[in-house]
């Protein structure tokens, strides 16, 4: 029984023919327009089975990927907010925390606040041991400031050491321009065997604070505080240079 | 499904025409490209949904252009499938207005591929026509026409993973399920005109 026109077309497709078969199927199509559009056809309906086929495979990992994209437990996106909220909370205290300490530090400091701090009474004895006595190094071992300055001022020859002592009664006595006047002697007269003159450094410096030429004050203090030699640099060293900065802001 | 891996686009291809990795470059394929490639089409305009679809019938036309051997790898495969995108997008964009829709256009900066991306795409209107009709003929026509024409199956296969008789019987439902399709595709006015138009 010979097979039907259609049938041997897709046999032909199918490449199911002999040679002789395929040849006879071409010259058909060749010489036959209803066969070549039946092929045509074929080929057409073959191609969609193909692109279905992979278009069902690429849906099929489309959904399997999102599945995994978003069917994540209804939790977790919860928790990663709250995660994001409680960080965000701790961040918020931590910047509370900061520009608080920021500002309480910004008020609290002050020349006179440092002054505190760095003021300690200048210990004769301590100093220099046994020295011969005199009025005014017993008056100032006695702390009767007043008594220092009225001696002092009858000095006729005036030393470093009755400059200073005078200059550190003055400090005693908060007259921190009379003070800063005195330092300055001692400063200005180096050539005593620069008798007091780191002494008076660093009690100038903060007399200058107190007297409100907070730059004169800050430059004596940094020049201590680059000789790691001078005898008060343990003190200096120990001045925050932020809190440096904060009395230079506020001038 | 942003990470670049480390698979070169040769071994995807090798992976594209080898049997049983398929789903596999499918995923590799999201995975590498599905990103620039969906925010492409958002960019021009389009909905999430729209940029999903038009990625999925990318790289539909992708595979077929690959297993049947036309991708010639002159360019990358991102390239290539930001191209079929665009184009396919743009021709859903002139379907949407002559449809009537006034959407957004963003065609301006259009320009017709070449060969190879024209074949590829194709006319997206009847393949979705013939693809409907193919569903149309039963899952059971459906998976014989797909296991013989697509995964290559013998007759003998095809009894033993359909449980039917013989081979002959097989034979029989697939040209009958075959000749079924042609059918429709000729008795449908339109598409046969489209059809025509696309042969003749």
């Amino acid at each position: 029984m010979k097979q039907p026109k259609s049938d041997l077309l897709v046999d032909y497709l199918d490449e199911k023919l002999s040679p002789e078969e395929r040849s006879e199927i071409e010259y058909m199509v060749q010489h036959d327009t209803n066969a070549a559009n039946d092929l045509a056809y074929l080929k057409l309906a073959i191609e969609t089975v193909r692109l279905n086929a992979i278009a069902r495979k690429v849906i099929t990992v489309r959904q399997s990927l999102n599945a995994t994209t978003y069917a994540l437990p209804p939790t977790k996106p919860v928790a990663v907010r709250h995660m994001f909220r409680t960080n965000l909370r701790i961040a918020a205290v931590f910047v509370l925390l900061f520009c608080s300490a920021v500002l309480y530090k910004y008020i609290s400091v002050s020349n006179q606040s440092v002054y505190k701090n760095q003021f300690i009474p200048y210990e004769l004895s301590n100093m220099r041991g046994t020295e011969n006595r005199n009025p005014e190094a017993e008056a100032y071992r006695n702390k009767n400031w007043n008594l220092v300055i009225d001696l002092y001022g009858n000095d006729k020859v005036k030393s470093n050491k009755s400059n200073f002592l005078a200059a550190m009664s003055e400090l005693q006595l908060s007259h921190y321009t009379e003070a800063e006047i005195l330092f300055q002697k001692v400063l200005n007269n180096a050539s005593e065997n620069n008798s007091f003159q780191e002494e008076a450094e660093y009690y100038c410096a903060l007399a200058y604070l107190m007297n409100h030429k907070e730059a004169k004050g800050i430059g004596m203090l940094n020049k201590i505080k680059s000789d790691t030699s001078h005898r008060y640099y343990p003190m200096v060293s120990k001045i925050s240079g932020i809190d440096l900065k904060i009395i230079e802001l506020k001038k | 499904m942003n990470k670049k891996t480390n698979i070169s686009d040769s071994e995807l291809i090798e992976a594209i025409c080898a049997s049983g990795t398929l789903e596999q470059a499918i995923v590799q394929l999201y995975e590498d490209h599905g990103t620039i490639t969906r925010s492409f089409i958002m960019g021009k305009g389009g909905t999430e949904q729209d940029a999903e679809d038009i990625f999925q019938e990318t790289i539909v036309s992708f595979i077929d252009t690959v297993q049947k051997g036309k991708f010639r790898q002159e360019s990358g495969i991102r390239t290539f499938l930001i191209s079929i995108s665009k184009n396919l997008w743009y021709n859903e964009i002139r379907r949407r207005q002559r449809a009537g829709n006034r959407e957004k256009l963003y065609v301006a900066d259009f320009e017709p591929g070449d060969a190879i991306l024209d074949d590829v795409i194709g006319n997206r209107e009847l393949k979705q026509l013939l693809s409907q009709m193919l569903n149309d003929l039963g899952e059971s026509c459906k998976k014989i026409l797909e296991l013989f024409y697509y995964e290559n199956l013998s007759m003998k296969e095809i009894v033993s993973h359909m449980h039917y008789e013989n081979e002959q019987v097989v034979r029989n439902k697939k040209y009958k399920c075959l000749q079924q399709l042609t059918d429709k595709m000729k008795q449908d006015p339109d598409t046969a005109k489209q059809i025509n138009e696309l042969i003749f």
